[in-house]
């Protein structure tokens, strides 16, 4: 600037570093929530991967149930200590669904329903508790009488 | 500046958040200026550089020409202070209630030590919006006229004649005494 500071100059100054002074680092900390808080925030496409991983899970589970040796099938109202402090008890009840007619065939339905509640200590000796209803549908041909 | 800032702006297009913090730091006083400028209130150039870096941050893939992040940032920022004082809803003049230092000697000087600041407000706000923008870049940011310059798609030789020209009009307001511009207000309005 060609003109020679003055007492106008430090006026000048000091007022807007006064007025301003008290406004900077809002931006950079606003920034900061702003990106801690989408860091969170679940969006469409993890919703869709969770969906998925549960599908994955729950057909795992099925398949493993259904592969699982008549021996080791667990028995209702058993309870079986296992090593490592670890207690499963299976309560498992069939309901009957009702006859239903599938390609012109009338077939029952039977209502499969499984709550496995185990427990086991974790490498800190702490309790751990896991309940995990299930429930399976099977269609059986119905004899006539 | 501009090199700096070009490779700021890569990283942060990498979604590299530390990146855009140091973006933030470098461009904040040119953010304010530029805010205040428009809004001549403290509190609301703070809420518009704050949405105006947001907004950056989320559009960033927009800007073209990395270069020229300080530009774009700005023109953002005009945005988001015209934004902010058209949802503004009228208030009560509050210019008697700026907070004052206790550190002054007495309550006269005091009130004469306002008095000014806020004849310079005044005087600001007569200036027209780009030389406002040079010398409040420069009086609050001590910033060099090139980079003003870079800032504002000037010459360097400009914005110094801006500065010239404001700082003139500015001293020539203030060094008349308000009864004779009054007496010259009324005057040409008669």
């Amino acid at each position: 600037m060609p003109d020679m500071p003055d007492q106008f100059d430090e006026k000048l100054s000091a007022l807007l570093r006064d007025e301003l002074a008290s406004q900077r680092g809002r931006a950079r900390a606003a920034f900061v929530a702003a990106t801690a808080r989408s860091r969170w925030r679940i969006g469409p496409s993890w919703f869709a991967a969770a969906a998925m991983l549960a599908l994955l899970i729950g057909g795992a589970a099925l398949w493993l149930n259904n592969h699982q040796p008549i021996d080791n099938a667990p028995i209702a109202g058993t309870n079986t200590a296992l090593p490592q402090h670890v207690e499963q008890i299976v309560w498992e009840r069939q309901l009957d669904g009702g006859i239903h007619v599938i390609n012109d065939q009338p077939v029952r339905m039977i209502r499969q329903q499984t709550i496995e509640h185990t427990q086991w200590l974790d490498s800190d000796q702490a309790l751990i508790t896991r309940t995990k209803p299930r429930e399976q549908i099977k269609f059986v041909v119905a004899q006539p009488n | 500046m501009s090199d700096q800032s070009a490779e700021l702006v890569r990283r942060a297009r990498r979604g590299e958040a530390a990146a855009f913090e140091q973006l933030i730091t470098l461009h904040e006083n040119a953010a304010l200026a530029v805010a205040y400028a428009r809004t001549r209130d403290a509190h609301l150039a703070g809420d518009a550089t704050q949405d105006a870096f947001l907004k950056a941050w989320r559009q960033l893939a927009n800007l073209q020409d990395e270069s020229r992040f300080g530009p774009w940032l700005l023109q953002i920022v005009r945005n988001a202070a015209t934004d902010l004082l058209r949802r503004q809803k009228p208030t009560a003049d509050d210019t008697a209630l700026h907070p004052v230092p206790d550190d002054q000697p007495s309550p006269m000087l005091r009130l004469a030590t306002e008095d000014d600041r806020q004849r310079l407000r005044d005087a600001l706000a007569t200036l027209d919006q780009l030389t406002r923008d040079i010398l409040i870049m420069r009086y609050f940011d001590d910033r060099p006229s090139k980079e003003i310059a870079a800032l504002l798609d000037l010459s360097p030789a400009a914005v110094d004649m801006r500065l010239s020209r404001g700082r003139a009009q500015l001293k020539t307001l203030l060094e008349t005494p308000p009864s004779s511009r009054l007496a010259s207000e009324v005057k040409s309005h008669a």
